[in-house]
């Protein structure tokens, strides 16, 4: 796991879940079970998302599903919110996919 | 008809509404969330009050649970596309649900805080953050910078800094067009009374209620050390202003600004390197699906546009109610007790009591004293603002009112 994990937190204790893999541009990283497929992505140090139609790189904003940044392909489905879908074990994720 | 209540928004407001007609009225409820997980914000909510952390994971877990055992059918993962009078409820599945009841407790958004730069990836609302730190404990940076000056600016930084990361410090906003935060010293400080009562340490309390006063705030901001107040580990440079964010690919620096008590700079800029910068805009009631469907009004003291409603959270739409931030920009213990009143208020439509008034008083008053021990208070002028939504109501309900029965369109 990467240094942006935050392994036991004062306050609220260890962190939850379970280890899981998923497949991410065709390179298998590790994840948590509570993550978001965003989440994940970050704490692994990827932080483009996607390109705009200029080419700009576009990654994870606002966290809660409104402003639609953070667009990936899961398991071939394009358009997904990253920030809103639970990694499950074997997830295939496209980034930079999508303009 | 698939249901008698269809509730749209599983956080505080919503899980309570729900829970309460299912329980009171015995109404059959379904509950729509886009997320997966069940609490809305919840979740990502903690702050300091008093001597306890309050932690917003819990509360949502007792909600959920609570909304198990009196029945409720939680529908998480599915978007709503539309709310239709009848009232029939689009999902993204194509779905459509129907019921003679709908509860609207949609929440808020934050608004943006547009800057040069700020469409890089590293950039993050505040959501982002309370959503990755304490529901998926992954910090946004190493090294962050918070950009804002609003109640969640400041415990966005706390977060940040109790899960081991450093916060280089809380800037203010550039005051660009396109903002809406307040950047100027001076003003900066009379909004902070807000967050008096979370302000950690007991000379910060003080400080915060002096501040109320705008004669005191600006003295104070004229007196305000350039290294800034401590919010926490973290410091607050009321006297720096951010500029740009910078970096190729992604966010590597925040180039800052000394700026006056008034707001102008002064001085050269600088940049700070750091691998995440944090935006805080504050918060404005989402009304995608109450738009068209009753009246709204715009009540800049509780947020913005809001719907026209009663003291009960009934709307100009027979059968629609709201409940929560939708309604005007609070705290989560706000949301929860309105979320119990508009399910009391459907509860008594619904034939469900002998003495209806009694309990619709009962909730109104949990709903008061919510926002009179409110720890963070949003928006200093949300009691005037609240006031102004009970008039407005009366004119509109009052005999011979020219908008009395019908929806009219004042948004």
């Amino acid at each position: 796991m990467t240094d942006k994990r935050i392994t036991d937190h004062p306050v609220l204790g260890p962190a939850p879940g379970e280890r899981l893999t998923l497949w991410v541009d065709d390179q298998e990283i590790e994840a948590r079970s509570t993550d978001t497929v965003a989440g994940a992505l970050w704490a692994n140090g990827t932080t483009t998302l996607r390109r705009s139609r200029s080419g700009q790189p576009r990654g994870l904003y606002c966290g809660i599903g409104h402003c639609f940044e953070c667009r990936v392909t899961i398991d071939g489905e394009p358009g997904k919110r990253a920030c809103l879908m639970t990694v499950r074990q074997g997830m295939r994720v496209e980034t930079g996919t999508e303009a | 008809m698939d249901a008698d209540v269809i509730v749209i928004g599983a956080g505080p407001a919503g899980l309570t509404a729900a829970t309460t007609a299912a329980r009171d009225a015995g109404a059959r409820v379904v509950l729509v969330d886009e997320n997966e997980r069940i609490g809305g914000r919840l979740p990502g909510q903690l702050y300091r009050h008093k001597d306890t952390w309050v932690i917003g994971a819990r509360t949502a877990e007792r909600l959920a649970e609570e909304a198990a055992e009196a029945g409720v059918e939680i529908l998480s993962g599915h978007q709503v596309w539309s709310c239709e009078p009848g009232w029939r409820v689009r999902l993204e599945s194509s779905r459509t649900l129907t019921a003679p009841k709908v509860v609207v407790a949609t929440g808020a958004a934050e608004r943006p805080l547009p800057m040069p730069g700020w469409t890089l990836p590293g950039t993050l609302a505040i959501g982002a953050v309370q959503q990755l730190v304490q529901v998926q404990r992954i910090l946004p940076g190493r090294r962050v910078a918070v950009v804002g000056t609003d109640p969640l600016a400041m415990t966005a930084a706390e977060e940040i800094t109790l899960a081991g990361g450093e916060v280089v410090g809380i800037f203010m906003p550039s005051g660009e067009p396109g903002q809406h935060a307040e950047s100027s010293p001076r003003k900066v400080l009379h909004s902070l009374s807000g967050f008096a009562s979370a302000a950690p340490a007991a000379w910060q309390r003080l400080g915060a209620r002096m501040l109320r006063n705008r004669a005191i705030a600006a003295a104070a901001a004229r007196l305000m050390p350039p290294s800034g107040i401590p919010i926490g580990e973290a410091k607050l440079k009321v006297r720096h202003r951010a500029e740009a964010i910078l970096g190729a690919g992604k966010v590597e620096a925040l180039r800052i600004r000394k700026v006056s008590a008034q707001g102008v700079p002064v001085g050269d800029s600088r940049e700070i390197p750091v691998d995440a910068v944090c935006l805080s805009g504050g918060l404005y009631p989402l009304q995608e699906l109450t738009t068209g469907n009753c009246s709204l009004v715009e009540v800049p003291e509780v947020g913005g546009l809001v719907p026209l409603h009663s003291p009960e959270l009934r709307t100009t739409a027979p059968g629609l109610y709201v409940a929560g931030n939708v309604t005007g920009i609070e705290g989560a213990a706000v949301a929860e007790r309105q979320g119990a009143l508009a399910g009391t208020a459907l509860a008594a439509d619904l034939g469900a009591y002998r003495d209806p008034g009694a309990r619709l008083r009962e909730a109104a008053a949990q709903v008061e004293l919510a926002r009179a021990e409110a720890v963070l208070t949003f928006l200093p002028g949300i009691f005037s603002g609240r006031r102004r939504l009970s008039e407005l109501w009366e004119a509109h309900a009052a005999p011979g009112s020219q908008s009395e029965g019908k929806a009219s369109d004042d948004a």
